[in-house]
């Protein structure tokens, strides 16, 4: 047998740990009710911010809350604001979008603030939800706080691949303190700690 | 290695063996699959697409490549649920299983099969090509 | 049912979910978008491009004779809050069109508007009443008449481009995610190969999937050795851009120093314009600093060369090679190795993340205390040989296993350098195939 499956599987690759891949949490680590979610979404009017810090989840909780609303066929549509022209098709999505359906942004700090107000503007109009992540205040209404934990850490590698022992609970706990709660830091950091372990 | 959704309506199986019971291939060998799928019945299945692939794994991206790849349709993959299917593909020269530290390479067999309504049911199944050792992490900085 | 998937990028090792809610959200944008570039264009056709091209070949010739003069204002709020006019000359023409003897206001181009009034006035002085003129009325509206002919051309491109752009865009867009419909990832990959790192004409060294090509490495014969392998230097474009950084923002704190002595030449002091320039003058001063400083280590220690008598390089294969440096001064060490690095790249929420580590490195030879001589350069010939076992170079889109050789330097005086030569490892099953393409 090669050397590529004679190791244990690095359980902390991206494939595993990316958002969409991992199920969304509160800070204690229990599973979200997506449903709870979506309801309360609907409660707060459907536009509203997801906020937190880097690496608190809040893609993981927008992608989860996008395939919700998918199996409902009222997603009108998901942008991530990378480049300036991811904007704009932010924008064009909101305007286009049916009524009663939702838009859901990610990184809604890199809309200028000309395209964020076209963009609640023209969601009111249309009708339409939206549904932003933020690390700063959007002075929208919050569905969920961001915020991170060790015991939410632990949970999360609890339900990734078996890493074969090679990583304890003081190898988690100095990650998450390393780099101040922000999960996919300490995350990367358990993938070193298991490379250097593994070999 | 067989997968599948605990969500799904119906849970399949699919068990592969290869011509070499260790999994082991260099370059230009010719890869035999033989499968079988279970716990479905012939008459849910839409098609089936049977591929080779390399795929990157580690702290990057995953990056995908596709050497052989075949689709049945689903007269064809209806008889292959219910007896059995194979495919044979030799090898390239290139990319060669790798454990490195941040990159990985990894090859696998997939076995894709689509139901109605759009959904599907993927198994994947490694080996090795080649016989490159793991590489190690040193302690110098990159340039 | 799990949930569908639109996203393309959940790589997990169980996968169940529909390709299809993907491909209709991305298509419905695209269609959207090819839309609009038909309606805009249709509107610019119809609006602009077709009376212009109706004019020109539908009209029919009259005499006219001009018996009044006027002109038309027109108000645009430009920018928000301010008002601007124009001004367009317009002619009082009595002409027979159909047997019919008619007097009219002829139709201008609104390009034909100027801001300045006077201007316009003077225009309307060309055509003094009882002027007799050549216009062309539109047969099918005969009260209609125009006093000039001709094409603007740049409304024509516009008519082209604008919509063009935006029915190319959408276009291809609506194609490709017709194309990707419910397709799998495999079935999308197959028919897309990933493109490789670096630009590159080939995605990938021909026969060998994955391998980078290595044309850009072999295309520079050596002066001993055959090949002179190319340097790679991020340096050097950060110095560029330092440099262009430097030229443009002191470009413009000239142009502010310009203008705020100007107004102290007129007795004016600017308080605000003299404020803005003192940052701007710190931050000018620091990138003219910093560039010169970057330049100057830059050219401080001379240029490294390197030569191998072959390339691709081959698992088990040795290989002479030249380390020429050029120079003055003494270097205290001077390290030629041959290294392995692993790059991975990964999307870390809005931002893209590089990972480099150096994951093999081995000595070919090591000096020390070289004296370097100016007008000459001090050459280190000696031999490498690339581990029988090693991983081949690899290269797709996001991560990349790399060979290089580095060269370390220890300057007596500056601090010290490294320089990297790029090279390319085959696998081991090309030495054949190798011994074939060199003959």
């Amino acid at each position: 047998m090669s050397p590529t499956r004679q190791r244990p599987r690095n359980p902390f690759t991206t494939r595993f740990i990316r958002p969409g891949s991992l199920a969304p949490r509160d800070a204690e680590g229990n599973p979200l009710d997506m449903a709870a979610i979506v309801g309360r979404l609907a409660d707060l009017g459907g536009t509203a911010a997801i906020e937190g810090p880097h690496g608190s989840g809040k893609t993981t909780l927008l992608v989860a809350v996008a395939e919700s609303l998918a199996m409902t066929g009222r997603l009108a549509g998901m942008v991530r604001l990378r480049a300036w022209s991811d904007g704009v098709r932010a924008v064009r999505l909101v305007s286009r979008a049916a009524a009663g359906t939702m838009v859901l942004v990610d990184s809604w700090e890199r809309m200028g603030p000309v395209a964020a107000r076209v963009a609640l503007w023209s969601a009111r109009r249309r009708g339409c939800g939206l549904l932003v992540t933020s690390h700063r205040p959007t002075g929208l209404p919050v569905l969920a706080q961001g915020r991170t934990s060790l015991e939410l850490l632990e949970r999360l590698v609890a339900a990734l691949p078996d890493h074969g022992g090679l990583i304890a609970a003081d190898d988690i706990a100095a990650a998450h303190t390393t780099h101040d709660g922000n999960l996919r830091e300490a995350l990367l950091d358990l993938y070193d700690r298991f490379e250097r372990r593994a070999r | 290695m067989s997968h599948g959704s605990e969500t799904a309506r119906q849970q399949p199986r699919v068990d592969v063996h290869f011509d070499r019971s260790h999994r082991g291939y260099e370059p230009g060998d010719t890869v035999v699959v033989r499968y079988q799928v279970h716990e479905l019945d012939p008459a849910h299945v839409r098609g089936i697409e049977q591929s080779l692939a390399w795929y990157t794994e580690g702290k990057g991206e995953e990056d995908l490549g596709v050497h052989f790849f075949s689709r049945l349709g689903e007269r064809q993959a209806r008889e292959t649920v219910a007896t059995g299917g194979h495919f044979s593909a030799p090898l390239p020269p290139s990319p060669l299983s790798y454990e490195g530290v941040i990159v990985k390479i990894r090859w696998c067999v997939r076995v894709r099969l689509f139901f109605p309504g759009g959904r599907d049911f993927v198994s994947e199944h490694e080996f090795d090509v080649g016989r490159i050792p793991a590489a190690r992490m040193t302690s110098r900085a990159s340039a | 049912m799990r949930l569908p998937r639109f996203f393309g990028k959940k790589r997990g090792h169980r996968r169940t979910g529909s390709q299809a809610w993907g491909s209709l959200g991305e298509g419905a944008f695209h269609a959207v978008v090819f839309c609009a570039g038909l309606v805009f264009g249709g509107l610019l056709i119809s609006g602009v491009a077709v009376p212009e091209w109706r004019i020109n070949h539908d009209f029919l010739p009259t005499v006219c004779r001009v018996v009044g003069t006027g002109l038309v204002r027109r108000t645009v709020e430009d920018p928000p809050g301010a008002f601007t006019a124009t001004w367009r000359p317009s002619l009082r023409v009595r002409y027979a069109a159909d047997g019919v003897d008619r007097e009219t206001w002829s139709q201008s181009r609104p390009a034909t508007g100027v801001s300045d009034r006077s201007v316009a006035v003077d225009r309307l002085s060309a055509w003094p009443i009882g002027t007799e003129v050549t216009g062309w009325y539109d047969p099918a509206d005969p009260d209609t008449v125009v006093l000039e002919r001709g094409y603007n051309w740049w409304m024509w491109l516009l008519a082209l481009l604008l919509p063009g752009a935006l029915l190319a865009l959408g276009g291809s867009g609506l194609v490709r995610a017709i194309r990707r419909w419910g397709r799998s990832e495999e079935a999308l990959a197959r028919a897309t190969p990933a493109p490789g790192l670096l630009a590159s004409p080939r995605g990938h060294a021909p026969g060998h999937p994955g391998v980078p090509p290595c044309d850009d490495l072999v295309n520079s014969p050596g002066t001993v050795l055959r090949y002179r392998l190319p340097i790679e230097s991020p340096d050097n474009w950060t110095l560029m851009g330092l440099g262009l950084f430097a030229v443009l923002w002191n470009a413009v704190l000239v142009v502010l120093a310009i203008n705020a002595g100007f107004d102290l030449a007129w007795g004016r002091i600017d308080w605000l314009l003299l404020a803005l320039i003192v940052p701007f003058l710190v931050v000018g001063v620091i990138g003219v600093v910093h560039f010169m400083r970057g330049l100057f280590l830059a050219t401080a220690v001379g240029t490294t060369q390197l030569e191998v008598s072959d390339h691709p390089l081959l698992p088990g294969g040795r290989y002479e090679v030249l380390l020429a440096q050029g120079g003055a001064g003494v270097l205290r060490d001077l390290e030629l190795t041959l290294e392995l690095e692993e790059q991975a790249t990964f999307r870390q929420g809005t931002d893209a993340r590089t990972e480099r580590l150096v994951v093999w490195s081995s000595p070919v030879a090591t000096r020390q205390n070289v004296q370097l001589d100016p007008g000459s350069r001090y050459e280190l010939r000696t031999s490498l040989t690339v581990p029988a076992d090693a991983m081949h170079s690899f290269m797709s889109e996001h991560n990349a296993v790399r060979w290089r050789l580095a060269v370390r330097g220890t300057p007596a005086r500056w601090p010290a350098f490294v320089r990297v030569f790029p090279v390319v490892v085959f696998p081991d099953s090309s030495r054949s195939l190798h011994r074939e393409q060199t003959r």
